[in-house]
Formats: C-alpha cells, structure tokens, sequence
C-alpha cells in the first residue's frame, strides 16, 4: 500500500514537473498583422451608373495574443466598402484551448470554417483580386458563425481534418459592394421580429437564426486535399405581403466539397456547393434553392502568380439585373485570367481580366489592386 | 571550380554566414535541412525523442536572417512572411519566436530544452550545441 502511495505521489511529481517546466519555458506571444487594398476598376456593363472607380477596397486589421502555450486569443476586423453594422467588421473574435493537435475548443465568433473558401476573404491570401462568386455572392452559409468550436487534427502524413461549429449569425443574403457597387459582399442585415421596422419603432426581438456547420477534410502528404463540408441552421426568407417587406421563419441546409491538388509549381483547387431554404409554416410555402462551383489553376513559383479561374453561381441579385428577372437571369458565370506579384512582404500588386456570362448580357471586367500589409 | 563548390557544400565544409543550435541536451548531432526547414516552419513539431521543438530566430531586417532563409527554405525572408501571414489569418499556426540578437537566441536555446536557432557565424557558441546540416 505504501508503495502504491510512493508510485502515486512520484507519477504525479513527474506530472506536475513537466507541466510546471512547459509553463516555465513558454513565453507570452502577440501577433499584429494587418493590410489596406486599394483597387482601380472599369466594368464594360452600360446599365451601371458609372463603368471606372478607384478607391479603398478593404482594410484588415488581425491582433492575437498567446499568454499561455495553450490559449489563444484572436480577433479580425475587416472593413469592405457597403458595410452596414459593426457586426460585418467583426469577422473573428475568440478564445481557444488547444488541447492538443486532435483536440481544440474555442469560444467566441469565427469565420465560417467551410473548406478554403472563406479565406478568399482576406486580400493578401487571394491571388485574385475578386473572391469567388461563391465567397461574394453566397447564400450557402453565413460569413461568421458566434458560439462554440471545436476543431483537430488526427495523423501526420496521410492526415483528417476536422470542424465543428454552432452558435448565432445575421441573416445571410448579399448586396453590390466594391468600388463601382458592383461585386457582392455577405449581408449581415439585423432584422427585427417579422418586420424590417425602419421608424425604429421595434417591438420585438433581434433575430439572430442558430446554425451548425461540419467539415471533415483528407490531407495526404500536402499534395492532396478533399473536404465535405456542410451548413444547417434556421433561416430567414424575405416576401412581400400588403406592400411591406416581411421575413419569414425557415431553414437553410447547404453541401458542399472541395479538392485542392498540389504538384510541383501549380495548384489547382475546385469547390461545389448546393444547398436550400424553405419556410417552415408560410403558406404558401416559400423556397430559394442555390447552386455554385469554382475550378482555378494557379502556378506559383517565385514572386509573380498567374492563374485562370471558372465560376459559376446561380443565386445572384445584384441590382444590375433586376429588371424583368427570369429563371435564367439568376445565373452568373465568369472566367478570369491575372496574376500577382509580391516583390516583397509588403508590397501585393494584382491584375486581372474577367469575361461575365449572364442571360441578358455578356460583358468585361478590369482590375487593379495594391495590397499593402504589416 | 563550380564542381569543387557543389562538393564542398554536399559534404558541409562550405561556409555560411550562420550556425545553428540546440540546447546542450538535445542528443541530435545532425539533421537534414529539410528537417531544419520543417521545423521553423512548425510543419514538424517534435524531435525524434518526441520532444516539443521551440524555434526562435532574428527579426526579419537581419543579414543573418536572410542568409537563413534562403540556405535552409530556399525562399526570401519576404516569401517566408506570407507563409505565415496565411497561417495566421487561417488559425494554422504562428510564427517562431523573434529575438533581435545573437546573444538573445543563445538566451532562450539555453533556456529551452527544445529549442533551435540560429546565430552569426562569428558568435561565442560555447554555452549551446551547434548542429551539423546536411544538404
């Protein structure tokens, strides 16, 4: 028994001991990193007000802080022209534990963890100048998700990747943003009750809809990269009823997957979504069904980065083609080709040529963006 | 006088402007620089004891730095910056520690069982252990 208490006592020692040493050699950690997107833009489409602007495109601002080897703490803010609320600049803003490798918790708000995709979102990862339509235009899921996550990974070489994250959002629609309000930028519109009550007379609460997402992704040897992704929550729809705008209760369910491919100098990545919203109780019943894909070859090697890309989406609604709206005027589809060049850390230039394809008008698009980031 | 270069720098005799260390604990006498890569790139994350890798290395101004870089990753300082950049805004990871001199990363290798940096070639490594790469 005594010697059971011994070997009791010295396991915890050796227990304490490393923990204490770890504590001990770890030292606190801040991280600032921020950038500014400054873009020139000329769209060949005669029914916008104007077809050239220049201006700030976006700013990002991201602090994180380690104080034990452990816990972190991070938060991102991103301004994009046609932001409404403080609640579309506050991307990400959280606490995680991490546990180990397979195992980390966190709380707080986070960027949709949906495959690749939603890192589009931050200029200086996207070669591009444009996000996908997918990423700009998507009803799939919501930018950022408030609540809980947990996330690991399992294995080394041939690896699994795993997320899962609930909590609140905004309503996810989408509006022109860009500096010729034409491209598309995630809507977090605050809607109160039923009812968009613009006297600000508002009886009832803000609706903030729950919702989950999953992704569960396959990485062997960092060459190849397969994700299955999906988003289910409640929801919002929009209908007319005596004039007024009226929001009606739903639910949103959206699949998507993804394979990303490395070898040698190129990269080729592709992503298909689809996904639904229905009302539960709205007689008659309401429904918006959503479609949407990407293909992209990127050859990287060195300072310059060309690449060619293929989108599609069938949700738009964009001002641009609201007159006498079709089935066929909901699908948009581009092909860009550009590159980007990085001379150094500070300094990101982009240009890019896209070609629109949509039912009432095929037209072109120029851009030219500087990236500065710290 | 190219084929006596390439040979010199196969067998490690070529000079650099840089050293890398290990705290006097560590059992490595050698590694790969691929592995030294992989582990300031926090791709690999322990040693071959299963022990934690704490990397630490200069501020991106340094000559060493640069040096560094392009000998062991193969890409500019800048390059290596938007690596990580990229990890930070995804929640990947986060960069090495930065220590502004020589001096200051003997400091924390000493300190560190897990540790590896890099000093100037010329630096008094007496108090850590220097480690052979090989290409």
């Amino acid at each position: 028994m005594k010697k059971t208490k011994l070997l009791v006592f010295a396991l915890m020692q050796m227990v304490i001991g490393n923990v204490v040493l770890a504590q001990q050699e770890w030292e606190p950690q801040t991280h600032i990193t921020g950038y500014l997107v400054t873009e020139m833009e000329w769209v060949g489409l005669d029914n916008l007000k104007k077809d050239f602007g220049m201006g700030l495109g976006e700013a990002g601002f991201l602090a994180s802080y380690k104080p034990l080897e452990k816990v972190e703490f991070k938060g991102t803010f991103v301004y994009k022209p046609g932001v409404l609320n403080i609640h579309e600049v506050i991307v990400e803003a959280y606490g995680m534990y991490k546990m180990d490798k397979a195992f980390n918790f966190g709380a707080g708000r986070f960027l949709t963890p949906l495959s690749p995709v939603n890192l589009y979102f931050y200029a200086p990862l996207n070669h591009s100048a444009t996000t996908p339509l997918l990423v700009s235009h998507h009803a799939f899921f919501p930018q950022s998700l408030s609540g809980f996550q947990v996330n690991g990974v399992l294995g080394d070489v041939k690896s699994f990747e795993y997320n899962l994250t609930f909590g609140n959002y905004l309503n996810v629609h989408h509006r022109p943003s860009g500096v010729l309000n034409f491209h598309g930028l995630e809507e977090s519109r605050i809607i109160f009750g039923d009812q968009f009550d613009l006297s600000g007379n508002v009886e009832d609460a803000i609706d903030f809809p729950l919702g989950g997402t999953f992704r569960l992704a396959y990485n062997h040897n960092n060459w190849l990269t397969m994700g299955y992704n999906m988003f289910l929550g409640n929801s919002i729809l929009t209908t007319y009823e005596n004039f007024n705008i009226k929001y009606v209760d739903s639910y949103r369910k959206s699949f998507g997957t993804d394979i990303h491919v490395s070898v040698s100098d190129f990269k080729f990545n592709a992503e298909y979504w689809f996904g639904e919203a229905s009302s539960k109780e709205h007689s008659p019943e309401l429904s918006e069904e959503y479609e949407g894909y990407y293909a992209e070859l990127i050859y990287s090697k060195g300072k310059v980065t060309p690449f060619l890309k293929y989108d599609y989406i069938n949700d738009i609604k964009l001002d641009a083609f609201r007159q006498d709206l079709t089935e066929k005027d909901n699908e948009l589809s581009a092909f860009t080709m550009g590159m980007s060049y990085r001379p150094f850390f500070e300094l990101m230039t982009k240009l890019e040529y896209k070609r629109y394809f949509h039912n009432q008008v095929d037209f072109d698009n120029v851009l030219l963006s500087f990236v500065f980031s710290f | 006088m190219i084929a006596l270069g390439l040979f010199l720098s196969t067998i490690g005799l070529y000079s650099q402007s840089y050293k890398v260390i290990v705290n006097k604990g560590n059992q490595s006498t050698s590694i790969t620089s691929k592995e030294v890569s992989s582990y300031f790139l926090k791709k690999k994350t322990k040693w071959g004891n299963g022990q934690k890798v704490s990397p630490v290395e200069l501020k991106a101004n340094s000559s060493v730095r640069v040096d560094f870089s392009k000998g062991v990753h193969k890409k500019s300082v800048g390059a290596v910056k938007s690596y990580w950049q990229q990890a930070i805004f995804s929640g990947k990871g986060t960069p090495p520690v930065e220590k502004k001199s020589d001096i200051e990363i003997i400091e924390y290798v000493k300190s560190h069982s897990g540790a590896i940096g890099y000093v100037s070639s010329g630096c008094d490594v007496s108090e850590v252990k220097v480690i052979k790469i090989i290409e």
